[in-house]
């Protein structure tokens, strides 16, 4: 979770601005979090459940990097030991070769709107759908007609 | 002539839909013991389920957004998690209820317990969720559902007493004999059995699945005043039914078979082959709603593809979801728990759990962000104020109520 609002490349006005027009401010965690992402062909793909800032090589204040996915990410989120527990679940079942939480590079979303964010690519090309592959191929595939 | 025909076949279906077991029971045996005196509740509760209804069909219609995914966005991961948890645990619960209902019914047609009928009927509602498409699945049980007009038939046919029902009707009073509070509890039932959360869910969903955008928002709105109302007519005929011959004759429901007793009074064999139809057609289109219902917002919830119009290999958490509820609704039942019971604990359960559910409704209904200029009006927002305050009261009295009356014995 990001704490404080980071100012973006080029400022805008955001909806839930309450500061002056002179000092203009977006507040991403309002505006981002629990939005849906939508693949490039309009498919949902997953919530925005947590942000990652960065800050950039030449130094100056961090920049959004990344769009975090995945029960690591939601976890903290809930907060309490209810999401300790989902964080721990997440971790158990995460790949050793994995480090870090799912995560989306925020180059390629598209477009952002008060309901969704639109990437640029299809979901298949996001390192992010470990669980619906196992689901899909483990589960789905194995029922009768699961494969139509 | 075609739209004519969509028209009709929509609302017909909306008819037919809108009684579950939660219905049948609720109107049952408040029929049987308070005679019509609970009409009231089922008329406000179907006020309510309109003003909401109309309101997620036309954010589903113009924004294409389901009543959860605008759930996790304004409520936050937090709290949207525990209308999750809630939701889940009460649509899973519910379609046990129906699956014991499809049963019950089955058990009613062949004297063959019911039991040996679960697993069958819940390896069928698989089955259809599987494999049959969204828009037939829909007629189908919708359309069977109409037979459910029986009740209104058999009112019209026998001797009913038409003075004394509507005059119990029209002022209501707790009958002598009963205590004020499984009075007060079979009203927030019947309320809580017309204003299940998996309706508003599957209302939605169903719509995105079905394609409807802003060119169907008529469409969609007579087909919650009109489908809605004269479902809600279904309703108040099982009551009815129920109040002019069951209560006279001291008969009090404990099962299905006295809630088709006043149609197969009346009307003889065929008056209860019609009934078992619409009730095995009732209970196992809510089977299904319930069913799909807890795929989509689980989906929704976690952000993952939905849709019974997906392909599995597109959607396969949501046909995950799907065959893991029915397979643990379908055990509840297994356990010889009573269906009947297990109803009359979820429409309580549902009172409380509605006001999570119907906030978030109000609030994007009134988002230009979202709708543009297709925002709530100011008499929207009264009736979704007055209903939202209303669902609270009921909501925080029906726990109480619930422990008090030992479930309204």
């Amino acid at each position: 979770m990001p704490e404080t609002p980071t100012p973006p490349t080029e400022p805008t006005p955001g909806k839930h601005d309450t500061r002056t027009w002179d000092e203009p401010v977006l507040d991403v965690a309002q505006l981002l979090l629990d939005r849906q992402i939508i693949d490039v062909e309009g498919l949902p793909v997953a919530k925005v459940n947590d942000l990652e800032l960065a800050p950039p090589a030449g130094g100056g204040p961090p920049l959004l990097t990344a769009i975090l996915c995945g029960p690591t990410a939601l976890g903290p989120r809930i907060g309490g030991r209810l999401g300790a527990w989902w964080v721990a679940v997440g971790r158990r079942f995460r790949p050793v070769s994995e480090v870090a939480a799912p995560a989306i590079p925020f180059d390629l979303v598209a477009k952002v709107s008060t309901t969704e964010l639109r990437l640029s690519v299809p979901v298949d090309h996001l390192p992010i759908n470990r669980f619906t592959d196992w689901v899909r191929e483990k589960i789905v595939f194995r029922l009768p007609g699961g494969r139509r | 002539m075609r739209r004519l025909l969509s028209l009709t076949l929509g609302i017909m279906t909306a008819i037919g839909g809108f009684v579950d077991i939660g219905n049948l029971v609720t109107s049952g045996i408040t029929g049987s013991r308070f005679r019509t005196s609970l009409t009231w509740a089922i008329v406000v509760a179907t006020v309510a389920i309109i003003v909401y209804g109309e309101m997620a069909g036309r954010v589903a219609a113009i924004a294409g957004r389901t009543v959860f995914d605008t759930v996790r966005e304004r409520l936050g991961a937090r709290l949207a998690l525990v209308n999750l948890a809630a939701s889940l645990a009460l649509n899973v619960l519910t379609l046990a209820a129906e699956i014991g209902g499809v049963a019950l019914s089955l058990e009613l047609a062949s004297d063959v317990s019911y039991l040996l009928w679960v697993p069958l009927s819940g390896a069928l509602v698989w089955g259809v969720a599987w494999r049959v498409p969204f828009r037939r699945m829909e007629q189908i049980y919708g359309l069977l559902g109409l037979t459910l007009l029986v009740f209104v038939v058999a009112l019209v046919a026998g001797d009913t007493d038409w003075s004394g029902l509507v005059s119990a009707a029209l002022r209501p009073a707790v009958p002598a004999g009963q205590s004020d509070q499984t009075w007060w509890f079979y009203a927030i039932s019947l309320y809580g059995a017309c204003i299940v959360p998996y309706q508003v869910f599957f209302f939605s969903s169903g719509g995105i699945e079905e394609n409807w955008s802003t060119a169907d928002l008529a469409e969609v709105r007579l087909n919650t005043f009109v489908g809605f109302t004269l479902g809600s007519i279904l309703s108040i005929a099982i009551m009815w039914a129920a109040a002019s011959v069951l209560g006279p004759a001291q008969v009090s429901v404990n099962s299905l078979g006295e809630i088709a007793l006043p149609t197969a009074v009346t009307l003889g064999r065929i008056g209860l082959a019609v009934t078992i139809v619409g009730f095995v057609a009732a209970t196992f289109g809510a089977a299904l709603e319930t069913a799909l219902s807890a795929g989509y917002i689980m989906c929704q919830y976690f952000g993952w593809n939905w849709g019974k119009t997906m392909r599995p290999r597109q959607a396969p958490e949501f046909a995950l979801v799907n065959l893991v509820v029915i397979v643990v609704g379908t055990a509840l039942v297994l356990t010889t728990i009573d269906p009947v019971k297990l109803t009359l604990i979820i429409v309580a359960l549902s009172a409380a759990a509605l006001p999570l559910t119907y906030f978030p409704i109000l609030v994007v209904a009134n988002d230009r962000g979202v709708l543009g200029d297709r925002v709530n009006g100011p008499v929207r927002n009264l009736l979704g104020s007055v209903f939202l305050v209303i669902l609270t009261l009921a909501g925080l009295a029906a726990l109480p109520l619930l422990f008090l009356t030992k479930a309204g014995q």
